[in-house]
């Protein structure tokens, strides 16, 4: 981005009504196109929201970090350069190079670097922080050419080194990746000493740019994909498995066919945690079947699922399989190696993102996984990532054994459902979190948390949390259901704000217990649900529609539920934690 | 030369998307209050990425007004033209 289109992005008029988002930047250094650029970045990222970024004062980073504890709450980045940790690693500062001060800046270094990471332990505790350690080059102060690597510049980035260690193990703090700064931004191009010696601003106007976009990105979390549909012939493997059988396609050295297998590898790592990976191939069932047995393949035949072969267009394999997955087509990616079929899958469902595999480029095949990265990367990885695909294989014959017995009721009641509902899972239950910010059929309003509000949240007074998790005799769905919310025991009233379940969970009923076990835990008289139609909850304003009208602020009646409550067949257990 | 006028037109609503664009001509550090010591960092430094060009800092000191920018520029670009 252009500072001048950094600028015009910024300035763009807000509605009048539109929700505030607050973030801090501290650094010690003048701001100015540093702060420009992340003001653009964070506003495309929010673009109906009022984002508003308050920074501190200049020279002052640990001050700063004070200050931003008395800001508005927020996400906030942090950026430290080599000068912040003792003036002459810099250039504004002339407290001599020599060896004795260049000995004594080491232990400035550590002894600083200390005092700044329990400030930001400190300030973790209660907002996000992005972090970003020294980018700049260190100045030529230092014993020996440049092309050596001297005791004291090793020790230097050692101590930093360790310093990012330390913290990216509190859960608030996200450190910037140094490898992905350097592919976007060289070492050689970052640094502006004119800029420095005349502004107090150290950075190039392109560095600032790519450090704003990437402080952004670690400030803001976006929605992460769901699925990969992949292609098999030239894809998954090298070859066309009509023509070479199921023995001899290839994804091995040998046959050149390597970065197939480097593809399988990255699906198997990436359905571990979480993502769902499905095929749609133009090819004999029955061969593919055979050629996903085989026992060198890199991807366990379990994480692939559906398995869409055959002859129709791939546009209709890939409807088949949204259906199973029960998800929207924008948070899928298609890869294939013909472009003819991504266009023909990407026109049929405009909103899937199309990825061609070109086998034949390794180059462009580790940027496509590193994108695939980017989309379904998580943090964190729970239980339910690991049960994921084979709950929705569950899912499916749930599905045909209904139809087969004839009677759904019938069905219901031989499932052995049980359901295990806590209220006392806290803020460090990050499937709750997850789930919330990523459902979005049965969500009741389609509202988004930032770790942060999160937290602020469920320390209101009377706040009610519920987590709700499942398994029947087909096998666990784990943590499905959260409900947020605030308990009024005077007037018997329940307020949901919050309430979101997995899709994986429909038709088992389970958002009618989930009312029942609230009536009967707060010994309601009422629930009030915060409901708000979005373009994409239709199964949440269907369920409401069983009750009456849906609504701002619909209200339940403990009688009008009873009312229309169909049969509930599970078991229902109250435990302190989900485990 | 009209093409000068209008980037920088667009340089000075980026940096003051407050003053209306028919008085930007007029505009200078005496009659903008905004045009303080940061935004003319910043009003310089979009001119430079806009026009490709780097100002030195004693030419910094006469970029005062909207006018005498353009006269820079307008100046700069007579004397690459030349040099072409």
């Amino acid at each position: 981005m252009k500072l001048i289109q950094a600028l015009e992005t910024v300035n763009r008029q807000w509605d009048a009504d539109a929700p505030g988002r607050h973030f801090f930047l501290a650094c010690s250094f003048t701001p100015l196109h540093l702060l420009t650029f992340l003001r653009a970045y964070l506003r495309l990222r929010f673009p109906s929201a009022r984002t508003e970024v308050n920074t501190g004062l200049y020279g002052d980073l640990p001050g700063n970090l004070v200050r931003l504890e008395e800001m508005e709450p927020g996400a906030a980045a942090v950026v430290v350069e080599w000068s912040d940790l003792d003036p002459r690693l810099g250039m504004r500062q002339l407290g001599g190079w020599g060896l004795a001060a260049i000995s004594d800046a080491v232990a400035t270094v550590n002894a600083n670097l200390q005092r700044l990471e329990r400030e930001i332990r400190r300030v973790a505790e209660s907002r996000d922080l992005a972090l970003s350690v020294p980018t700049l080059p260190l100045p030529p102060c230092f014993l020996g050419p440049g092309w050596i690597e001297s005791t004291e510049e090793a020790d230097l980035r050692s101590s930093v080194a360790s310093f990012a260690r330390r913290l990216i193990e509190i859960p608030r703090v996200r450190v910037l990746n140094q490898q992905r700064l350097q592919q976007l931004s060289p070492a050689g191009e970052r640094y502006d000493p004119r800029s420095d010696l005349q502004n107090g601003f150290p950075y190039q106007q392109s560095h600032a740019d790519v450090l704003a976009s990437l402080l952004a990105a670690l400030m803001v979390e976006t929605p992460l994909c769901k699925g990969i549909i992949t292609d098999l012939d030239d894809t998954l493997w090298r070859g066309i498995l009509g023509e070479l059988g199921p023995q001899g396609v290839t994804w091995d050295m040998a046959e050149h066919a390597q970065i197939h297998g480097v593809y399988q590898q990255f699906l198997d790592a990436m359905a571990e945690r979480g993502a769902l990976i499905g095929v749609a191939s133009k090819n004999d069932a029955g061969l593919v079947e055979d050629a996903l047995n085989r026992p060198d393949l890199h991807i366990r035949r379990e994480r692939l699922f559906p398995v869409e072969a055959g002859w129709g267009r791939k546009s209709e394999s890939v409807s088949r399989i949204l259906h199973t997955w029960n998800v929207g087509a924008d948070a899928v990616i298609f890869v294939d190696d013909n472009p003819a079929e991504v266009a023909e899958v990407e026109f049929r469902h405009p909103q899937i993102k199309g990825r061609h595999f070109r086998g034949e480029d390794p180059q462009a095949v580790l940027a496509l996984l590193s994108e695939l990265r980017d989309c379904f990367g998580k943090r964190v990885v729970t239980a339910e990532d690991g049960i994921r695909s084979a709950s929705l294989r569950s899912n499916q014959a749930l599905q045909e054994r209904a139809s087969d017995t004839g009677s759904w009721e019938a069905f219901l009641q031989q499932m052995d459902a049980r359901i295990q509902i806590s209220f006392q899972d806290g803020p460090s239950d990050t499937r709750a979190f997850e789930l919330i910010n990523k459902t979005n059929q049965f969500n009741l309003n389609g509202r988004r948390f930032t770790p942060g509000e999160w937290q602020a949240r469920l320390a209101g007074n009377n706040a009610v949390l519920a987590t709700v998790s499942y398994h029947d005799k087909f096998g666990p769905l784990g943590k499905i259901a959260v409900l947020l919310g605030a308990a009024d025991p005077a007037r018997a009233v329940v307020r949901i704000e919050t309430w979101v379940m997995s899709c994986r969970a429909f038709s088992r009923r389970i958002e009618y217990q989930c009312l029942r076990q609230l009536f009967e835990r707060f010994q309601a008289k009422e629930i009030v649900l915060d409901f708000m139609p979005t373009p994409r909850n239709a199964p949440a304003r269907d369920f409401i529609a069983k009750f009456g009208e849906p609504c701002a602020e619909f209200r339940i009646t403990r009688e009008q539920f009873e009312r229309n409550c169909p049969p509930l067949y599970h078991s229902c257990q109250e435990v302190a934690a989900i485990g | 030369l009209d093409n000068y006028s209008d980037r920088l037109l667009r340089c000075f609503s980026a940096v003051f998307p407050h003053l209306p664009k028919e008085k930007i001509p007029e505009a200078s550090s005496d009659t903008v209050t905004a045009l303080d010591s940061v935004m003319m960092v910043t009003l310089v430094a979009v001119i430079e990425e806009e026009f490709g060009l780097t100002f030195e800092f004693e030419d910094i000191d006469h970029l005062s007004s909207y006018s005498s920018i353009l006269r820079v520029l307008e100046g700069r670009g007579t004397a690459q033209s030349l040099r072409d």
